[in-house]
C-alpha cells in the first residue's frame, strides 16, 4: 500500500474519532456531570441505538 | 551539532530541553498518545462495570469519583486536546500547510518548516489542554 494511502487513513480515522469524542462530551455535557454517571443515565446511553451504535 | 553531543546517543536526540519547543511537542505527543491508548482500554473496562448491575455499578463509581479520580481525568482531558490540536498542526504540516516555501540550504541551516507558525500552533496546543483541564476540574469538582 503507498504510504499517502496510509496516512490519508491515519488522518481520516484521526479526525474521525475527534468528531465522536466532540459528540461523546457534548452528551455528557447535556445534563449534570453527576447526573450523567448515574446508573439510569447510563443504561439509557446504551438502549438509545443511534448512540450505542457511535460508541460502538 | 559538536562532537560532545554525538557522544551522548539517543539520549542526546530525545533530551526535551534541547532543540526548543518542537522537541518537547515530540515528547508531548507521544506520551499523550500512550496515556490516551491506556485510558481508552481502562474506560471500556470501567464502563463494562455496568453490567454488574446497579449496586455493581455505584461501587466502581466509589473507587472513581474521587479527588485523585478527579486529577486523573483533568490529565486525560489535557492529553486529549493537546494530542488533538498538535495533531492537526502535524498533519497540515504534513500537507505542507504553514512550512514555507521550498528554498536552497543556506547556513545556519534553519529549517525553514520549524517557524513560527507552528510554534504558536504548538503554544496553543499547551495553552488549550491547561484551559480544557481548568474547565474540567471546574465542573467536576464544582459539584
Amino acid at each position: 500500500m503507498r504510504e499517502s494511502t496510509i496516512m490519508k487513513i491515519h488522518y481520516g480515522t484521526a479526525l474521525a474519532a475527534v468528531a465522536l469524542v466532540a459528540v461523546h462530551i457534548l452528551m455528557r455535557l447535556t445534563m449534570g456531570f453527576a447526573e450523567s454517571l448515574e446508573y439510569e443515565t447510563v443504561l439509557a446511553n446504551y438502549k438509545f441505538i443511534p448512540y450505542a451504535v457511535m460508541l460502538s | 551539532m559538536t562532537q560532545d553531543e554525538h557522544k551522548e546517543g539517543i539520549k542526546g536526540m530525545a533530551n526535551p530541553s534541547r532543540y526548543g519547543i518542537e522537541r518537547v511537542a515530540y515528547w508531548l505527543m507521544r506520551l499523550s498518545g500512550l496515556g490516551l491508548l491506556a485510558y481508552f482500554v481502562a474506560h471500556i473496562y470501567e464502563t463494562s462495570n455496568i453490567l454488574r448491575g446497579q449496586v455493581g455499578w455505584d461501587e466502581f463509581l466509589e473507587l472513581t469519583q474521587t479527588t485523585e479520580g478527579h486529577l486523573f481525568l483533568a490529565i486525560v482531558i489535557a492529553m486529549c486536546v493537546f494530542h488533538t490540536v498538535n495533531g492537526i498542526r502535524v498533519m497540515l504540516g504534513h500537507g505542507g500547510v504553514g512550512v514555507g516555501k521550498p528554498a536552497r540550504p543556506d547556513y545556519p541551516y534553519d529549517p525553514a518548516s520549524q517557524n513560527y507558525r507552528h510554534k504558536i500552533g504548538i503554544y496553543s496546543a499547551i495553552v488549550l489542554a491547561a484551559i480544557a483541564m481548568m474547565y474540567g476540574l471546574a465542573v467536576m469538582f464544582g459539584e
